[in-house]
């Protein structure tokens, strides 16, 4: 695969050609069907996809939350922090959660614990992941300070909170494990949109405080582009297209991708009509054998049927799997040399 | 539904207990036809366990597996008709009282509490005694003292329902409040409550077992709390005429329980697990 | 962007108020003297947060709320006061179509149940039912209409299901549909197209809308006027490209400059680029 590793050199999160499925009732449900990722130390990467795209799949995977008993890898291989985890025992998924990789979800109130103070949550974290701590109380309250809660937040319980400083106690707690890598899957969505860019600044502050890399999905492009220097783009259980922020935005090449931004804008042609992408989102559940995207692409080929293409490398790391652009980089260097 | 079905399947409990009460139900049926009567006196009194008598036998000659055999139909037909009047009323009674709630849904649900706290066995043996014994007024009573349990649950699952978007998109297709309780919000908030009619099938099979322990009910008539109460004067000397009955009660008690919960587990979905 | 609208108003909320009590509650204001109208085929973005009162006031219009004091007005007749069983009538000029897709439709219902309920509320002369409701399928993109006859609600999309809640408000023929944030459970790649089909609707029908949103965006570009509430009030209304463009009220400025839009993404992605030519150019 045409992917090197970030500015450090090092990954924190390996994904490769994962592919697992949900069984549900006697079906095979692809969530993910050749899911390749990296996300290096300190780096910010996010996850954007709709609904079907297998996003939060891939979020319960890295920690290791998938049901055990209706989900399946199917093939791939998951390495986090160096060590392959691809094959954990929920047991041994112990040493992974919290630290290295911690999570924070869409809807904190499930999360949380309705009958337990905020203070207390956040100490059993730091007293489970971080026993070099001694003086607990002290570092609840610097995480507090962290996420820009009160430190009286600690005596407070869940329902207490509005939804964004809950946003910000589930933070303080992932914190509370210094976590090297934070997995934020669709972390704003439940909130107002003023809630939402708050919690995204804090989220960029904490990146650059505490060095640690963050992965965030999300459905929204302007929420993932607000806070990570690559994306990548999912649809129907594959990364499609990924690469540097700027680039996507600029040069977006794959077709999905190029719909999804035009339709993202909410402007409107001469006609008075917004830009849409025909057809409807994926379901995983009957999928094609070749590329998912092919019975909404304005650009489908009858290859695009067959098999879903490999990736063509686009240079600066950004690279995209899809049969008309790589027509298209083979013919650019064919004239060039003739 | 399907997806109630093959959650269903899941809870083994709740499978046995549906086989268990499908089999009574074919014996019950069965014993109606095979034309033995089960009253009929013998010379055979008070045998144990034997092969002409494989539970037994009573003070009168009578057989008890025949007995037992002729009893379901009393235990299951009480129960079934108990269940089906108290979960009708509850659902007709909670129904309204949910919907459109105010002071009528504060007089019901203080009924309800009344009939909570009243011991309904001493309660029903009282009436009972003073109206005489009689299949349909055991029913009726067991009815009576049962619905509340009903009509709690209809009410929470229809203050649930009637706030849904789908209630008031037909609102404002301009149907009577009527329409909308009857078509729109019982059908879908009736479920619950038929897990708990379930679980008052085997309380009202309990209940009529109890009153004919007590001598209760019509002497000529074979039922489970009948046997149990002319075998209690054997009970040093013939343990089985107790303890087969006791034993049938104690089985069907427990499948309508374990039934009742496996449904209302399989109607939630969260509930599986 | 929008072209402006004049005509009748349709529907007309008069100094609305409403508040809700509950036992050991302080009471909660969800709306405080709010004047608000729309015209004929004219579409009105009432903007606002979560608890700013905004789908209250959609109940209130609707009829399914009674408002503490003031008046709704239908065509200029006052509906609200009205006894029940004219209430009834009249509100069937307004039909809603409501955020969750899923719980809008009753799910023993199949989809020919579901629209006939519609349908045989607002008799037509023309075909059978079965013809009128493969119409009214087809004129929401359900093509073809035959095919989702006998399906149930959740054996179809979101985008599918919010298209039969329009298909069910056109049933009735209305003349203002009350969308309360009709969008936001569907996918990106979906919204356009439902954005088209009720601007479609707004052009050959003459429908109005009232369309409640939480985004700023889709205001801007699909109504002509938007009023965004806060706390109960509107604090500030008028053409939506003018209000959002040039925001008055503090609220609205922070509506605005908070969300997160892909537009906004674009221009920061432009700046870097900026940044880096220069960069390249001096050193």
């Amino acid at each position: 695969m045409a992917e090197t590793t970030a500015k450090s050199g090092r990954n924190i999160l390996e994904i490769d050609d994962l592919k697992l499925a949900y069984l549900v009732g006697g079906a095979r449900v692809k969530a993910a069907n050749g899911v390749t990722l990296r996300v290096g130390e300190g780096e910010a990467v996010g996850i954007v996809g709709e609904s079907g795209s297998g996003k939060s799949t891939i979020a319960r995977t890295v920690l290791g939350l998938l049901p055990e008993k209706t989900s399946e890898i199917e093939s791939g291989k998951l390495i986090i922090d160096g060590r392959d985890v691809t094959r954990l025992s929920p047991k041994e998924w112990e040493s992974v959660r919290g630290n290295p990789v911690a999570i924070v979800f869409q809807d904190p109130l499930s999360f949380l614990n309705p009958v337990m103070r905020i203070g207390r949550q956040i100490a059993e974290s730091v007293e489970h992941h971080d026993q070099g701590v001694k003086d607990v109380k002290a570092r609840v309250a610097e995480l507090l300070t962290l996420v820009k809660l009160p430190v009286t937040a600690a005596r407070a319980y869940p329902h207490e909170l509005s939804g964004g400083m809950r946003q910000r106690a589930m933070m303080a707690i992932a914190l509370g494990c210094r976590p090297k890598l934070l997995v934020a899957d669709e972390p704003t969505t439940a909130l107002d949109v003023t809630t939402q860019s708050e919690v995204m600044e804090l989220l960029r502050d904490l990146r650059k405080k505490l060095g640690m890399a963050l992965l965030l999905i999300s459905h929204d492009l302007g929420v993932v582009a607000s806070a990570c220097e690559r994306i990548y783009v999912m649809y129907a259980g594959r990364t499609v297209e990924w690469g540097p922020t700027a680039t996507i935005f600029s040069n977006p090449s794959h077709p999905y991708t190029k719909g999804l931004l035009r339709a993202a804008k909410a402007t409107r042609d001469e006609r008075g009509r917004f830009e849409t992408i025909p057809g409807d989102v994926p379901n995983l559940s009957k999928q094609p054998p070749g590329c998912p995207f092919e019975m909404r692409c304005p650009v489908a080929m009858p290859v695009c049927k067959e098999s879903m293409p490999a990736p063509t490398d686009l240079g600066s790391r950004h690279a995209v799997r899809c049969y008309a652009v790589e027509a298209a980089a083979q013919r650019v260097p064919a004239s060039a040399a003739s | 539904m399907s997806n109630f079905t093959s959650r269903f399947k899941s809870l083994p409990a709740g499978v046995a207990a549906a086989v268990y009460v499908g089999a009574l139900v074919v014996i019950a049926i069965g014993a109606q036809f095979s034309g033995v009567d089960p009253t009929i006196i013998s010379n055979d009194a008070l045998l144990p366990p034997s092969t002409s008598h494989f539970l037994g036998s009573d003070e009168l000659g009578r057989d008890v597996l025949v007995g037992i055999i002729f009893g379901i139909q009393i235990s299951l037909s009480v129960g079934f008709c108990a269940a089906i009047a108290a979960t009708s009323l509850g659902i007709f009674i909670g129904g309204i009282a949910g919907y459109y709630g105010g002071a009528l849904d504060l007089i019901v649900m203080r009924v309800t509490e009344v009939f909570q706290v009243v011991p309904s066995f001493i309660l029903a043996a009282v009436i009972v005694a003073l109206s005489g014994p009689g299949l349909t007024r055991i029913i009726a009573v067991i009815a009576l003292l049962a619905w509340p349990q009903a009509a709690r649950v209809m009410r929470g699952e229809v203050m649930r329902v009637k706030q849904l978007e789908f209630v008031e998109a037909v609102r404002c297709l301009g149907y009577k409040e009527g329409y909308i309780l009857l078509r729109e919000v019982i059908p879908n908030a009736v479920s619950p409550t038929m897990a708990i009619g379930t679980l008052i099938v085997g309380q009202a099979i309990l209940l009529e077992a109890a009153l004919s322990f007590f001598g209760l009910s019509n002497p000529d008539l074979v039922s489970w709390g009948r046997m149990l109460n002319s075998g209690q004067r054997f009970l040093f000397n013939a343990w089985w005429l107790s303890f087969f009955p006791g034993t049938a009660i104690l089985i069907t008690v427990l499948a309508f329980n374990l039934l009742g919960d496996s449904i209302s587990r399989a109607l939630n979905p969260k509930g599986v697990k | 962007m929008v072209e402006t609208v004049i005509g009748k108003p349709v529907l007309e909320l008069c100094k609305v108020s409403k508040s809700f009590h509950r036992r050991g509650f302080p009471p909660v204001t969800a709306a405080r003297e709010v004047d608000l109208h729309v015209c004929e085929a004219e579409t009105v973005a009432l903007v606002g947060e979560s608890g700013s009162g905004k789908s209250t006031l959609a109940k209130i219009a609707l009829g399914l709320v009674r408002p503490d004091a003031g008046e709704v007005k239908l065509f200029g007749k006052t509906i609200s006061g009205l006894p029940m069983g004219q209430l009834r009538e009249v509100r069937t000029a307004m039909q809603p179509v409501f955020q969750d897709s899923s719980a809008a439709f009753n799910p023993r219902r199949t989809v020919t149940q579901l629209l006939s309920q519609a349908a045989i509320r607002h008799p037509s002369p023309i075909g059978t039912m079965r013809e009128r409701l493969i119409i009214l399928l087809e004129q929401v993109g359900l093509r073809p209409g035959e095919d989702y006859l006998g399906r149930f609600p959740h054996e179809l999309s979101g985008g599918q299901r919010q298209r039969l809640s329009i298909a069910r408000a056109l049933a009735m023929d209305p003349p203002i549909i009350i969308a309360d944030e009709p969008l936001s459970g569907a996918d990106v790649s979906i919204r356009g197209q439902l954005l088209n089909l009720m601007i479609d609707l707004r052009e050959k029908r003459k429908v109005a809308y009232l369309f409640i949103t939480h985004d700023i965006s889709i205001a801007k570009a699909f109504a002509h006027r938007v009023a965004v509430m806060y706390k109960g009030s509107i604090v500030e209304r008028g053409n939506a490209d003018e209000v959002l463009a040039n925001p008055q009220h503090e609220y609205t400025k922070r509506l605005v400059e908070g969300s997160l839009t892909v537009e906004q993404a674009e221009k920061a992605v432009e700046a870097i680029s900026h940044k880096m030519e220069s960069g390249v150019a001096a050193s």
